[in-house]
Parts: structure tokens; C-alpha cells; sequence
């Protein structure tokens, strides 16, 4: 705090703030730090008011009244699930209740923007997009892809630039190159056609691969003109080397390694259809309703580099729409557009002026995800409440309505890597990370691909949380843990306060502290009482969703 | 507000594409009316690509037939190989289908299609016939699941939703790993932790969200398994020791067993897993080896099933994601094979003793009456009394045939079956 203080008055001075910095101000100036560092806040300002402006339009146009403002518990626990992935720790959620400046919740958002804890969060959620969860090839290890792209979003690389490099890439050594995996894994060119499609541009095109599109204007020709795209792709399995050993035990070498290329010659034909007769036409590049590439025709001319610029330069428009699109989803648990690989006649954005202000927002801020998600959660619409503005208890009219256009905020179910680290946070049991990660990815980590916001709870999840030994591990009064810090504490009122706080980012109620003083006195096995309280909280959809 | 899920139960889409309440569907169901012989199906599933021709279509004396012999059956006219002596014995209670011929033969995508009648495709995750069977012949009041893989996973539902994934078991001699408390945490705790959490989401129920409904109905049904006395149907100490040895006591053996003991309980299908049959090198040590586990499990599967009266009620499907190469190559290994193969079928009312195709003297191609996997699980359908044609619809609106091309082998369904 001290630190940035120091630069920020530095700037007051000497950067974009024009009125001079009296003596009385630079108290409240400094205390505004995080919000004048740079010219980004300004930029970002900017596009929250205009956001602001366009959500107020879409909620007077739908005769939706916004919900109340997030209790400020449940505001910090959002954003730093959605920025982080994880819920706050005790320390954080009791200073910042207690912190009375009016910019606690700007500086909170540039602590966790500035945090490495961003770019796995968000890698995390577009490594399971871009390269599915199922184990593809030996040696190719996901991880590896997924810090390469936390790096990246945690320097603040541009967007465009990351999927250029996805779709150029090449290698002799992809163990080193893990870029090069959304090409390895992503199959043949039809495959490849169908996921780059969806993923950058929101277009399932992959529907008219055998046959024209029932009701989009996608014709097959569309469809195997973009796979044409992909042809050339090469992938060469690197072999150990076999020792004088393993011909004596006749062992098969293993794959230690990939590499990956563009040839220069190679083609495919378009099937022919049932009832179609003749030669099969030959499928050559054209992108998406666009115009023949004859640079790309017969000759060996490298193509996946004209793909990444047509669809980074040339439809960055659509590019900077699907893009915007995942990351609003991300924040508001579904896209102006939805679903959000999707954008067809069929599924029109809530409102048009709101899907053009984050597309415009993003793609003016050349594809940064930082300053676009600062601008965002930094919105009147990010901080409405996920509770009805109705009295509890009644399904108001128009309940769902308010959801649809983010007056309300939606309920998010929590990803396995999301619910991992909570779990393992809100219990002061960090080190136990690793195996609870290990443990719920492999058990709730079976959306392929899908949207992550489409994340369904069956029973042998709940099964695992509830009777799982990495979860009931956590519930032990080990050194330094919830457990031990809580039943140290005398009071049952503070101790239930401090449960709490570190399971949901607020004090109990009033018939929360009466209920768990019941419970607290009653307990036959007084030691084990608080790790049992501990439980249920752990189980609650409280705990379970980000609300 | 109807989840998708249940708007996909309570429709049947007729082949004119019109919505049709599920209390007429029946009028539209399986060929022959509603009155199903199988009330429950087990898969036993051969994961890598079993050698058919070293167990159920053996080619003694002929150079693709190694060093195999042939054994005689309780049924006169059919030999199995030699590997399956036991099996040979129950001969009488299962038939063969020697002219399986499909096209996939890569083993992601044959398993997807043996289990799903359809090629892979981007665009649609067409569910494991599992999950099919869970969907419409599973009781949803029912503690237990209805889908339930054993020694290994199984496809999962795809467009049916998460509701009939499989439930995977993945250690038969520990089945209960997650369904029991943990440990240290008696009854008595277990009570109390239930109650503080159940004060606590009637409170959040006020939210009114169908996201937070939904986590309580699951909360709920994994809380009445946890309870459920049909839970007793998953020890296997339960069970006569000696009836177990019969199963073979290996992994395989006793997640035959535990298969037979929660069809008996209710649940609609299970598929145990029996991997290691990708014989590309040292093929008959592999496959004898391998038949150890196999011939004694599936025998006494037969013959439980059979003394309990329950062979007419309960299908039972031996397979894999497709055949293996008859010539023999260089190390003594088969490759991967789809042209000509083999599966075994049984119970459910199929007709048992018989040998449905067949394939030339050396087993390279069918010579008569190709099945396909659509077929197969056509004939599955029929017995279990599910319409193959009826139509479930993806999120994106799109109608998915259970089984779009496939017709059933008229010449093993039962009698009122056959004909229509």
C-alpha cells in the first residue's frame, strides 16, 4: 500500500491528473491509490460508466428493476472467486469489512488483478475450453499449456496475440513448446475447423460438416473450405532412442516428445453427399463466406498463418464479440450471447447494444483481459445482489427475468479447480491443495470443452465432499488450521463468526449464532464439534456456488 | 420450471417429429408392444479389442488359427476355443454372433461406437447405451443408480445429463468407498452433521434459484443412498463364499458377482470392465491368460444367473470395441480388426444355443448375415422394451435417435417379439 502510494502521488504530479494536489487532498488522493496509478483506470473508467449506462438502457427497455446492492461480504467473495479462484481468506475478508474507504473494493480488484492467482484462474477455465480435459497424447502434459497461458494473462498479453500463436504454432519440441498443443490435440482438420470456430469466432459452423446447415446460411462448401485450413497440419511422434538393452527385451521405445508443422503440399476433397455423383470437388481455403485465397491454392504457401490473421484482423470484429462474450461470461455466470460459443440466429445477445459496448470495450483496449474484467467488476450491474429484491420465500414475478438481464446476479457453479482452492483456503489447510485438486478434477472434471458455467452436480460429487477423505482431512485441528485457530477461541459467538468468515466473507446471523450455540453446547464430542460445524458449512450451496 | 432433463423423460418424439406425452409413448414402443422380457442388462466389456477368433470363433488346423483347439459346448453343434472350457459348459444358456463387422477400428472411437451405434462427432455427445438404459428403464425413486460401471469407467450420457453418468465402482472389493461416512465419523455424528446441514439450505432455499434446488435434490438422493438398505447389495461378504470362489475371486470375478447382486437390487445396467486385450504382441499367452479370468466369471454369471431364475430377466452382452487381425503378425501378436468378429448375447428372453453369421475358414470375412453395432443394440432394445427410434433432443434443439439405422436379430429375439 505504502508502495504504491508513493508512485501514485509521484503521478499525481507528473501524470494525467490535471487540478494540483492540495495539502488536505493528498490525504484522501493517496488513499485512492490503486484507482489513478495509470492511464489504464482512466481507460477503464470510461468504459464502466458507458457499461453502466447500457445495462440501465436493457434493464428500463426489459421493466426489470435491478437488485439491491451484494452485502459487501458477498461482493468480495465474488470477485475474488471469478478474478483468483478462490474464496477470500479470513485475513481478507475481515480487513476488508472493516476498512471504511470508499475505494476498499477498486484497491481489493487490482490486488487480485496484480496477483499470479489470475492467470491460473483464468487459465484454468480456457485450457479446459481450448484443449478439452480427456488425456490425449503421451508426454503431453496440459499443465504445461495451462502456465504457459497464466503467464501470459498475467503479463497482460493481448488476446489476438495469444490465439495467433496458438494457430502458428510449430515446433520440433513441443514438451517445450506447449502452445503447439491446441494444434496437436485438436485432431484432424475437421476438428480443428469446427473447435477454432467455435471457440474464437462463436460459430458452431462444425454442424454443416455433412450436410448444409438446417437454419444458419452455413452451406458443407463453408465448412470444408475452413477445415481446408488445417490440412497441412503435421505431427510427428519423437521416439527414445533404443538401446542395445531394449532390443534384447524386444521393448517397444516410448514417445518422449512431438513436433509439430506445416507441410507445404497436401489437400482434401469435399465428400460427396448421398445421391451425389462425380469426383469430389477439392476443398481449398476460403474463410467463412469470404473470398477464395488464391495465394493459398496449389501452392505451398503456409496457411495457418492467413487463418490467424483473418480471424484476428480481418473479422476482429467477430473475434473481439465471441471473446468479449467469454470473458462477461465468466464475470456474470452467462453470456450477452448464450450459449457462449454460439452466436447464431437462433440465440440473439440479451441486448445488442451491450454485446457491441464489450466488444468495442475489449477490442479498444487491444484484447486485454486485465483492464477489460477491471472494467467490469468495476460496474453498478457486477455488485447487484444474487438474492431476489422479494421477500424470501416468494418467486417473484419476473424472477427469472432479472437473472436474464443481469439485474440480478446469476448463481455460478464453482469449477473443481475453483471449489480445490476454496476448500482449501477457507480451512487454512493450503497445503492440501495439490490432493484436493488431484481428487475433484478427476471426479467433477468431466466437462469436455464445455462451457464451464454449465457445470452439473451429480451424486458421486456430492458423495465425495461429503464422506471424501482429502474433505474430512481438512476438518482435523492440525497446526495452523481453521480447526485449531477456531477451537482455540472461547466465545461459541466468535467462533461461529469466525467460521463464518472464512467459509462465506461475513459474520453470522443472528439465528445462525443461536443455532450453532444449540449445537456448539450440546455436542457429545465437544473436540470434534467444530470440525462437524465446519462440515456443513463446507456442503452448503452457500459454500458451493459463487453467488 | 421443468429441467431439461425431465422435459426429455416426459417426451417422446414420434417419427413425425411431433411431441408426444410419455403416457401414449407406449403405443409407439418397441416392435411386438411394451411387455419387456429384460428388466435390467449387464455389459461385460472387453477393453483393447478381444481376439474373438481365440475364444468364440476358433480356427483350429488352419495357420490363423495358432496354436488354438477347438472344444465341444453343451450344445452339439457349436466349439468355443479351448481357453473357455467353462463357458463351453453353459453353452445352452447364451448364443453367438459370429459376423460382427464394423468399421471402426481404432479404439476410442470403436468403443464409442459399440456403445453408442454412432461414429464420434463434434457436435453431439450421443450417450453410452448405459445411460440409454438408465434413461428409460431405470426407477429415477430409486436409492441406488441405475447406471453403474464395475473394474473400470463407461461412456458417459452426454445429452441425457449428468443425472445417468455412470456411477463407477472402481475397486469391487470396496464399492462403498464414498457412499459410507468417513472414517472416524460414527452414525451418531453423521446424524448431526446432516441436520446442521439441512437447517442451513432450508434457509437458503429462500433464494429460489434453480441452481441451488438442484444441488439439494442431489444432496438429497446421495444422502438416501448413503441410507439405503439396498446398500446390503453391494457386500460382497454377504454373498456364499464358495458361490464367490465359483466367480473366480479375481476383480473381474467379483465385479460379475456384485453386477448380478445390484441388477437383483434394482439397478438397470451395470458394465464390468476386463481390460488388457490389446494383444499386439505375444497374443495367446495374452488371451489365455486373459481367459483365466474371463471363462470361470462369465460361467458362473451364466449358471447363477440361470439356478436364480433370473436368466430371462437380466441381458447379458459380451463385447469389445472391435476384432482382432486372424493372420498372426511377426511378434506373434494380432492387431486391430473390425471387418469380422464376434460378440456374445444371452438372457433377457434371447435365444440361447445358437450361432447367428459365420466367417470363412479363416476367419478374414463374414460369409453370412453381417451384424453391425447399430443391430446389436437394436436387439438389446427390443428385449429391454426401449423404442430404438425414439428420438431424444440435444440442448441445441437437435432430435438423436437412440438407434437411427440398426434392426434387431430377429433370429434371437423371443417369440412375441418376432415377426413384427
Amino acid at each position: 500500500m505504502r508502495r504504491l502510494a508513493g508512485a501514485a502521488v509521484a503521478c499525481l504530479l507528473f501524470g494525467s491528473v490535471a487540478s494540483v494536489a492540495r495539502a488536505d487532498d493528498v490525504a484522501s488522493v493517496a488513499t485512492n491509490v490503486a484507482s489513478v496509478t495509470t492511464n489504464v483506470s482512466a481507460e477503464t473508467r470510461g468504459l464502466t460508466r458507458e457499461l453502466d449506462r447500457t445495462f440501465e438502457e436493457l434493464w428500463a427497455s426489459a421493466n426489470v428493476a435491478p437488485a439491491p446492492d451484494a452485502a459487501p461480504g458477498e461482493l468480495l467473495r465474488r470477485v475474488t472467486l471469478d478474478l483468483v479462484g478462490r474464496v477470500p481468506t479470513l485475513d481478507e475478508a475481515r480487513a476488508f469489512l472493516e476498512d471504511r474507504d470508499p475505494a476498499r473494493f477498486e484497491r481489493v480488484v487490482d490486488r487480485l488483478l496484480a496477483s499470479h492467482a489470475f492467470g491460473e484462474n483464468v487459465a484454468d477455465g480456457l485450457t479446459v475450453v481450448l484443449l478439452g480435459r480427456e488425456p490425449r497424447l503421451d508426454t503431453i502434459d496440459k499443465r504445461r499449456f495451462r502456465d504457459w497461458l497464466a503467464a501470459r494473462l498475467d503479463e497482460d498479453v493481448p488476446l489476438d496475440a495469444i490465439a495467433r500463436d496458438l494457430l502458428t504454432a510449430r515446433t520440433d519440441d513441443a514438451v517445450a513448446h506447449p502452445e503447439s498443443q491446441y494444434l496437436l490435440l485438436g485432431g484432424d482438420p475437421t476438428s480443428l475447423a469446427g473447435k477454432t470456430a467455435r471457440i474464437f469466432l462463436g460459430n458452431r459452423i462444425a454442424c454443416a460438416q455433412c450436410h448444409d446447415h438446417p437454419y444458419e446460411k452455413w452451406k458443407r462448401t463453408d465448412f470444408w473450405s475452413l477445415a481446408a485450413y488445417f490440412q497441412r497440419v503435421r505431427r510427428e511422434e519423437v521416439k527414445e532412442p533404443v538401446s542395445a538393452e531394449m532390443r534384447k527385451k524386444k521393448q517397444q521405445p516410448r514417445t518422449i516428445n512431438w513436433k509439430l508443422h506445416e507441410a507445404d503440399q497436401g489437400e482434401t476433397q469435399v465428400p460427396l453427399q448421398n445421391g451425389e455423383t462425380g469426383r469430389p470437388a477439392l476443398a481449398l481455403p476460403r474463410f467463412l463466406g469470404g473470398r477464395y485465397d488464391l495465394t493459398l491454392h496449389g501452392t505451398k504457401a503456409p496457411r495457418l498463418p492467413a487463418l490467424a490473421r483473418a480471424i484476428t484482423v480481418e473479422n476482429r470484429a467477430t473475434f473481439a464479440k465471441a471473446m468479449a462474450n467469454r470473458l462477461f461470461a465468466l464475470l456474470f455466470g452467462r453470456g450477452v450471447v448464450h450459449p457462449v460459443d454460439d452466436f447464431s440466429e437462433a440465440h440473439q445477445p440479451v441486448h445488442a447494444g451491450l454485446l457491441d459496448r464489450v466488444a468495442r470495450g475489449l477490442d479498444e483496449g487491444n484484447f486485454r483481459v486485465k483492464p477489460f474484467l477491471r472494467a467490469v467488476v468495476l460496474t453498478r450491474a457486477y455488485a447487484r445482489s444474487s438474492v431476489s429484491a422479494e421477500t424470501p420465500g416468494g418467486a417473484s414475478e419476473g424472477e427469472s427475468d432479472a437473472t436474464r438481464v443481469f439485474a440480478r446476479m446469476r448463481l455460478k457453479p464453482l469449477s473443481p479447480e475453483q471449489l480445490a482452492r476454496s476448500l482449501a483456503t477457507a480451512t487454512r489447510c493450503e497445503k492440501e491443495q495439490p490432493k484436493l485438486l488431484d481428487r475433484f478434477v478427476r471426479v467433477l472434471g468431466r466437462n469436455d470443452e464445455d462451457d464451464p458455467h454449465q457445470v452439473q452436480e451429480a451424486i458421486p460429487d456430492a458423495l465425495v465432499l461429503m464422506n471424501g477423505p482429502e474433505v474430512n482431512g481438512l476438518l482435523a485441528a492440525k497446526a495452523g488450521s481453521l480447526v485449531a485457530l477456531v477451537s482455540a477461541e472461547t466465545q461459541i459467538e466468535k467462533r461461529v463468526d469466525l467460521l463464518h468468515l472464512a467459509a462465506f466473507a461475513r459474520t453470522a446471523t443472528e439465528a445462525e449464532r443461536r443455532d450453532a450455540v444449540a449445537f456448539f453446547t450440546k455436542a457429545k464430542a465437544p473436540k470434534l464439534a467444530t470440525g462437524d460445524y465446519l462440515w456443513s458449512l463446507l456442503q452448503s450451496s452457500e459454500f458451493n456456488y459463487n453467488h | 420450471m421443468l429441467s431439461r432433463r425431465e422435459l426429455l423423460r416426459a417426451a417422446a418424439v414420434t417419427a413425425t417429429g411431433a411431441l408426444v406425452p410419455s403416457s401414449i409413448r407406449s403405443v409407439f414402443a418397441a416392435p411386438g408392444g411394451n411387455a419387456a422380457s429384460a428388466k435390467s442388462m449387464i455389459v461385460l466389456w472387453m477393453a483393447g479389442g478381444p481376439s474373438t477368433l481365440d475364444l468364440w470363433d476358433p480356427k483350429p488346423g488352419r495357420p490363423n488359427g495358432g496354436p488354438v483347439d477347438a472344444i465341444e459346448t453343451s450344445v452339439s453343434s457349436i466349439h468355443l476355443s479351448e481357453y473357455l472350457p467353462r463357458t463351453a459348459k453353459r453353452m445352452h444358456d447364451f448364443s453367438l454372433v459370429r459376423s460382427m463387422s464394423t468399421r471402426e477400428a481404432a479404439h476410442e472411437r470403436g468403443t464409442y461406437l459399440l456403445h453408442t451405434g454412432y461414429d464420434p462427432n463434434p457436435t453431439v455427445r450421443h450417450p453410452g447405451f448405459g445411460a440409454i438404459v438408465s434413461s428409460e428403464v431405470g426407477d429415477p425413486q430409486l436409492d441406488l443408480p441405475s447406471y453403474v460401471a464395475l473394474n473400470g469407467t463407461a461412456p458417459r450420457a452426454g445429452i441425457l445429463g449428468v443425472a445417468h453418468d455412470p456411477f463407477v465402482v472402481a475397486n469391487p472389493r470396496d464399492p462403498l468407498q464414498f457412499i459410507r461416512e468417513a472414517a472416524g465419523v460414527d452414525d451418531a455424528r453423521g446424524e448431526e452433521r446432516a441436520k446442521l446441514l439441512e437447517r442451513r439450505e432450508e434457509e437458503y432455499a429462500a433464494r429460489d434459484d434453480e441452481a441451488a434446488k438442484t444441488r439439494r435434490a442431489v444432496l438429497g438422493r446421495a444422502r438416501r443412498l448413503m441410507k439405503s438398505p439396498l446398500l446390503a447389495a453391494f457386500d460382497l461378504n454377504k454373498e456364499d463364499q464358495k458361490l464367490r470362489a465359483e466367480y473366480g475371486k479375481t476383480p473381474f470375478g467379483d465385479a460379475c458377482l456384485l453386477a448380478r447382486r445390484l441388477t437383483e437390487a434394482g439397478v438397470s445396467y451395470c458394465e464390468v470392465v476386463l481390460g488388457g486385450w490389446d494383444t499386439h504382441r505375444n497374443n495367446f499367452a495374452a488371451v489365455k491368460n486373459l481367459a483365466r479370468t474371463l471363462d470361470p466369471a462369465m460361467a458362473a454369471l451364466f449358471k447363477d444367473l440361470s439356478d436364480r431364475g433370473r436368466l430371462e430377466k437380466t441381458l447379458i452382452l459380451w463385447m469389445g470395441e472391435f476384432g482382432r487381425t486372424p493372420r498372426v503378425n511377426e511378434f506373434d501378436g494380432r492387431d486391430h480388426y473390425a471387418r469380422a468378429w464376434s460378440v456374445a448375447i444371452g438372457g433377457g428372453g434371447i435365444k440361447p444355443g445358437r450361432v447367428v453369421g459365420a466367417t470363412d475358414d479363416d476367419g478374414e470375412e463374414v460369409t453370412e448375415r453381417p451384424v453391425t453395432a447399430q443391430d446389436l443394440l437394436a436387439t438389446a432394445c427390443t428385449v429391454l422394451g426401449i423404442d430404438p427410434r425414439k428420438e431424444n433432443v440435444s440442448a441445441e434443439g437437435r432430435p438423436i435417435k437412440i438407434v437411427s439405422d440398426g434392426k434387431p436379430i430377429e433370429e434371437l429375439l423371443p417369440e412375441k417379439h418376432a415377426g413384427s
